[in-house]
């Protein structure tokens, strides 16, 4: 009997081990943000939206809003916190943006979303890195984690002061800046204003 | 009692969502292309220069003024941008015979349908923009001088280039 309750032991500390073993393949996840009060901005900069110039006339092809003309918006908030941005955006301009032209080829244009952002600091394109999104004929996704001011390839530093009541966010705070551009492939569609949303989330991981 | 701690501990439960909510936000974009459509020049009426008064011999119909103006309207994308040229000078050739005449012409445009306040588009290029509807508006009148012409029907074209922006 006592060496069933023996055999049982090990088989248990067996198990343990085998256990943590895979426990340590994973690196430290460790939220910061969400348990502070911390708070964080997203304005638009400039008052235009993204906007495909014309004229643009039916089936003629490819237009394309580069990098240095795209929708910039800005992130405000704890520089050395980072932040998830999730992106997303149907994967075509609807005439009128009206949904029931969603599979009505003559009155939708296939949209391919393109992104980046910077977070040096400063609203500068030369130092933007690209977002990856998915664009499908139907969504366009994509997302990013990134600190709102780049270590710069430092490791990162300890853990940051929990804010107390003493806590003035404004002396921390900094901004990145995320870039929205993308082109369009204009085919055989009828005359009007073709309309799409791009929805962008930013919160604190 | 019970219902006292109950709400307490649903309060205290509530309070991480509110720190969450502060730390979230989100902004819509919208995305848009203009596609034009083709420009459709429809004539209203023509220029009437028939037993109109004379002064000298320089006849002229007034194009915001004149009701001898020809009218036209141009139907093409609603609240598009365009710009519009317009051959100033052209010849107008005798149907009964020799000779020509040259016809000086002035137009006005408004985007609504009202000569009085339209306005002369004496430079030879304009951006314009078409109303809610698609439809811009265009009063043609001008000046022919018939010091020396040959008695006779003369007509000839008058031409507008529309190109959206």
């Amino acid at each position: 009997m006592k060496l069933f309750f023996k055999h049982i032991k090990t088989t248990f500390f067996a198990l343990l081990v085998s256990g943590m073993s895979v426990n340590i393949a994973y690196s430290q996840d460790i939220e910061f943000g969400q348990y502070g009060t911390y708070t964080i901005e997203l304005d638009n900069i400039g008052l235009e939206d993204l906007v495909f110039d014309g004229p643009i006339n039916s089936n003629s092809g490819i237009h394309q809003v580069e990098l240095i003309d795209s929708k910039v918006l800005a992130i405000i908030g704890v520089k050395y916190l980072d932040v998830d941005v999730d992106i997303s955006a149907e994967g075509k301009l609807l005439l009128d943006g009206n949904t029931a032209y969603m599979n009505d080829n003559e009155r939708s244009i296939p949209f391919t979303l393109q992104a980046a952002y910077a977070n040096n600091g400063e609203n500068n394109i030369s130092s933007a890195k690209p977002i990856g999104i998915a664009n499908t004929p139907t969504l366009s996704s994509g997302s990013a984690r990134f600190p709102i001011l780049s270590r710069r390839q430092r490791p990162p530093g300890p853990p940051p002061t929990p804010p107390t009541g003493d806590f003035d966010q404004s002396l921390v705070n900094e901004t990145a800046y995320l870039y929205f551009y993308g082109q369009i492939d204009v085919g055989n569609v009828v005359a009007g204003q073709y309309r799409g949303t791009i929805t962008v989330t930013v919160e604190y991981r | 009692m019970i219902y006292k701690k109950l709400s307490g501990l649903f309060i205290a439960a509530l309070l991480p969502m509110l720190a969450l909510a502060q730390s979230q936000q989100n902004v819509s974009i919208t995305v848009s292309a203009t596609v034009a459509g083709t420009v459709e020049m429809i004539t209203i009426n023509t220029v009437d220069f028939e037993n109109i008064e004379q002064e000298g011999s320089v006849i002229r119909v007034d194009p915001v003024f004149g009701e001898r103006s020809g009218k036209m309207v141009a139907r093409g994308t609603p609240q598009a941008e365009f710009r519009v040229d317009y051959i100033r000078e052209r010849e107008l050739a005798n149907l009964d015979g020799d000779g020509f005449i040259f016809f000086s012409y002035e137009v006005a445009g408004n985007s609504i349908d009202d000569q009085q306040t339209a306005e002369l588009l004496d430079q030879d290029i304009r951006d314009l923009q078409f109303n809610d509807e698609g439809e811009f508006y265009f009063w043609i009148g001008g000046t022919v001088d018939l010091s020396d012409v040959d008695p006779g029907s003369y007509q000839g074209e008058f031409t507008i280039e529309i190109e959206y922006i």
